[in-house]
């Protein structure tokens, strides 16, 4: 399948109600587009919530009233000059006609804009120059219909809302922690979690979450 | 006045909107000064970031808006439901192991959700 045919899927599944498949489908056309510049994009944010989590807390449907569930596809890069990368991926999104996702009047250059959408697909991709967070080795590969998507590893996924829900008393992040441990919890590597915890300081908040308990 | 911790993804999404020479801080109370209070879930509906909306929340909260707490109970469910689901994919097809950190996903009207996404503004 070609990109093109990746962003023509993702449309019809916007259409038709399927918020996940239209975000990893349109994570599959930006990550072929990539592999012609030797980028490889990760995908993080709420996208691989909603997956680890079986669409069960991002979508519009689950989504408690006031909060807004993740509407976009946030992507870092996967190399020692993230900066870069994310630069040229997003001059390339240009080439390929994605347009930029904000309509403010001071809009930045091409370079430096972070949002893209494509132009059939109304779902912005966040092209984040930032480093990777997390264990490199623990991202993980989803074939999308045959095409490779990049993503966030589990851990590293469940961990970032552990430790914020904990730290800030954030319903939101615990709720994601909770289901993103319920969902995987034949998988995770909970000896790198308990390591993250005790670097971290939130040893009992890891493991009230793994014991699937609220926050409060 | 109390300056506002702030993460650094936070910073990078003030400022595409900060004036110059205004502080990350100026910029969220400016914001908390113009908007009434029943305006919070739209202004957080329209956040970039998890971190703002949490401090925004916080702040709302103090000044009497009402909670977007979510019940625990119900986070409990949702995660059973989480694991439901994530075991329903793969014994109807959808999900597939392919080894270590490796799945295949398939698309398709089965299992979806069916709520149309907004578009985004």
């Amino acid at each position: 399948m070609s990109a093109s045919s990746a962003f023509a899927k993702a449309k019809k599944a916007v259409l038709d109600g399927r918020d996940l498949d239209a975000k990893l489908l349109l994570a599959a056309g930006v990550t072929e587009l990539a592999s012609s510049i030797d980028v490889r994009p990760i995908v993080t944010g709420g996208t691989t919530v909603d997956f680890y989590a079986a669409s069960t807390v991002d979508s519009t449907r689950t989504a408690p009233p006031g909060w807004k569930p993740s509407i976009d596809i946030d992507v870092i890069m996967l190399a020692s000059d993230s900066i870069g990368a994310a630069t040229r991926l997003r001059e390339l999104l240009y080439e390929k006609d994605f347009k930029p996702a904000t309509t403010r009047k001071d809009r930045v250059s091409i370079q430096a804009e972070r949002g893209w959408k494509h132009p059939d697909v109304p779902i912005p991709v966040e092209i984040m120059g930032k480093p990777y967070e997390g264990d490199a080795k623990r991202i993980v590969q989803l074939d999308v219909d045959g095409m490779p998507v990049f993503l966030r590893g589990p851990e590293d996924t469940l961990w970032e809302h552990v430790e914020w829900g904990a730290h800030v008393k954030d319903q939101r992040s615990w709720t994601r922690a909770l289901a993103i441990a319920s969902a995987q919890r034949e998988s995770l590597d909970l000896a790198y979690l308990r390591q993250l915890a005790r670097e971290r300081g939130f040893v009992d908040a890891l493991e009230k979450c793994l014991r699937g308990e609220p926050l409060y | 006045m109390k300056t506002l911790p702030l993460s650094t993804s936070t910073k990078d999404t003030l400022d595409a909107i900060r004036p110059r020479g205004q502080t990350y801080d100026q910029v969220l109370r400016a914001i908390l000064e113009t908007r009434p209070v029943g305006e919070w879930r739209e202004l957080l509906e329209d956040k970039p970031s998890r971190a703002v909306a949490t401090v925004l929340s916080n702040m709302a909260r103090k000044a009497g808006a009402p909670s977007m707490k979510r019940d625990p109970s119900e986070q409990v469910l949702l995660a059973e439901s989480a694991r439901q689901r994530w075991q329903m994919w793969q014994s109807a097809g959808r999900l597939e192991a392919r080894g270590e950190r490796r799945w295949a996903y398939r698309t398709g009207p089965a299992g979806g959700d069916r709520v149309r996404i907004k578009r985004v503004r």
